[in-house]
């Protein structure tokens, strides 16, 4: 998965698992960049009667970091407080929710954004509202409409939401967490089985989702982030969550936090911690800035994951496994971003510093018409990873890098197993739904209309 | 169950949806009777704003952190470090 549960604490603790972050400009408003943070997996849209929310005692950050050092140089932050109408009822809703203000809706939880740069923190707004979770016909017949009001516009033309959205991103875990299975080619694992179609395992879950639209001046260095090749065109970004140092839990039902904020998840590339780090080491990773990812370099230069691919699929990888150096190109496209010269038109290099972000070039302009969820490696240079956007394959482009695809950026003389341009999970974009307006992810599917998982027979 | 039946039962429930609300408004109280602010996180934290958490990561080298809502400091006192641990060894 991107980063779901892909650390020991984090799995103990959803609400504070970051899962995926997002960074991309947006395609309907070019002149805005807009920034997502997923929280809590695998949401069962019927998990009630205390449908999911952000946590009250954890804190949500979006980091961009405009100078390459792998430290923020702008952080928008995120506080959340549950509101009860009425403490004397189990219910969450006790009618329908017409409206985001509706006294039929008892758990209403609001947020507070804080924008931090150079200058210090800025309130932007507070008492923001969140949408309620999609229950059902009868409590939230009309829950595009009533999400849609949760789109608030704050200071400085910056526009907000946070809630619950449908999974965006998609994979075929049940396959993959079966000793390195992909269906379209299992013929071809050691385990031989009959090919199939891949299987989206985050179909229908929901997600706490955090997004943010600004002006790509709010995230810059300088005002040359109007020419792609100009260094301060690039901005890294990633999201994390922290909770209080300590907690104190008295009894009776009463706790308190104390003590500064201590990082407990954090995620910029998918997949990073998911299947590079080791298990050993993925709960530090997440307490840590990016530029203290020179520690993990070593895993991404000799990805075990490479070395698992010519094991698990016999005679399908012979040139990756011939392949020992370090691999530069993984670096380059996870921890400094691709140079000038490299890919005609576009570069996202950020420095020296290795440091595990979402490198977006803000000058690269959005493809509106026929976006390839490949992204760069399918010719489409507004894709990931130049930045993320919300319907991105980045489970079949880290797989095809892993396998030597982008291997011959840094090295011409290596060929690329002819299996390394097609190896995917067999799933696309069309294995979920995502909205083509802010906050871009899809309409979560209501537990009035969602059945428990089914079998499939192997 | 049929058609009619249904749309029967359904026009019911939101009767009852709607006394639901109703019975809850009656059933709190007049201070109650509106929605009111209630953050249910500051509801179950510890009452006392003023409460202090000190902690001793190595009893043996006098290093105490001292924390009072978001903030902490750290001070060196082996005499009271020891003191602290003596009590729960």
């Amino acid at each position: 998965m991107s980063s779901h549960r892909e650390a020991p604490a984090t799995s103990k603790d959803p609400v504070a698992d970051n899962t995926d972050t997002y960074a991309f400009v947006s395609p309907d408003k070019p002149n805005t960049v807009t920034l997502i943070a997923n929280y809590l997996p695998f949401e069962a849209p019927f998990g009630g009667p205390n449908f999911f929310e952000f946590a009250d005692d954890v804190t949500y950050y979006i980091y961009i970091d405009n100078d390459g050092d792998g430290e923020p140089n702008v952080t928008y932050e995120f506080n959340f407080e549950v509101v009860l109408g009425n403490p004397n009822t189990f219910l969450y809703n006790t009618g329908e929710i017409d409206s985001i203000s509706s006294p039929n809706w008892n758990r209403k939880q609001f947020y507070s954004v804080t924008r931090t740069d150079q200058w210090g923190p800025k309130v932007l707004a507070s008492q923001v509202p969140c949408p309620p979770c999609n229950i059902g016909p009868f409590s939230t017949p009309s829950y595009e409409a009533l999400a849609a009001q949760a789109v608030q516009t704050i200071a400085g033309g910056r526009t907000v939401f946070a809630g619950q959205r449908l999974e965006g991103f998609y994979i075929d875990l049940g396959a993959i967490f079966d000793l390195g299975d992909l269906r379209p080619f299992q013929s071809l694992h050691i385990g031989q089985m009959a090919n199939a179609v891949g299987v989206n395992s985050t179909s229908q879950f929901g997600v706490q989702s955090i997004a943010i639209q600004v002006p790509q001046s709010d995230l810059a260095r300088s005002s040359g982030w109007g020419q792609w090749h100009h260094p301060d065109a690039v901005i890294g970004v990633w999201a994390a969550a922290s909770r209080a140092k300590a907690t104190i839990r008295e009894g009776d039902g009463i706790f308190g936090s104390f003590g500064p904020p201590v990082q407990v998840s954090r995620l910029g590339n998918p997949l990073i911690n998911e299947v590079i780090i080791p298990m050993g080491k993925k709960d530090l990773w997440n307490s840590l800035s990016p530029s203290s990812d020179s520690q993990f370099l070593s895993y991404v230069q000799q990805p075990e994951l490479a070395g698992l691919l010519p094991a698990l699929y016999p005679g399908v990888f012979p040139n990756l496994m011939g392949l020992t150096a370090a691999r530069a190109d993984l670096v380059a496209i996870l921890l400094t971003g691709i140079p000038t010269g490299i890919v005609p038109g576009f570069q996202n290099y950020t420095g020296s510093t290795y440091a595990d972000e979402l490198r977006l070039n803000l000058a690269i302009p959005p493809t509106t018409k026929n976006p390839n969820p490949l992204g760069v490696v399918g010719g489409d240079l507004a894709g990931f990873p130049n930045g993320r956007r919300v319907f991105d394959d980045v489970t079949s482009i880290e797989l095809r890098a892993i396998a030597g695809l982008t291997y011959p950026l840094v090295d011409k003389s290596y060929t690329p197993d002819g299996a390394a341009s097609l190896v995917t999970d067999g799933l696309t974009d069309s294995d979920t739904t995502y909205l083509s307006t802010f906050p871009y992810l899809g309409t979560p599917q209501s537990g009035y209309n969602t059945a428990p998982l089914s079998a499939i027979a192997s | 169950m049929s058609d009619l039946t249904r749309r029967a039962f359904v026009r019911s429930s939101a009767g009852a949806a709607a006394g639901l609300t109703a019975i809850g408004a009656l059933g709190v109280g007049e201070a109650d009777a509106k929605p009111t602010k209630h953050p249910a996180h500051k509801a179950q934290k510890h009452s006392d704003s003023n409460s202090v958490v000190a902690w001793l990561g190595n009893p043996h080298d006098g290093r105490i952190t001292i924390m009072a809502g978001q903030h902490e400091v750290t001070i060196h006192d082996h005499t009271l470090a020891a003191e602290i641990a003596r009590h729960v060894n």
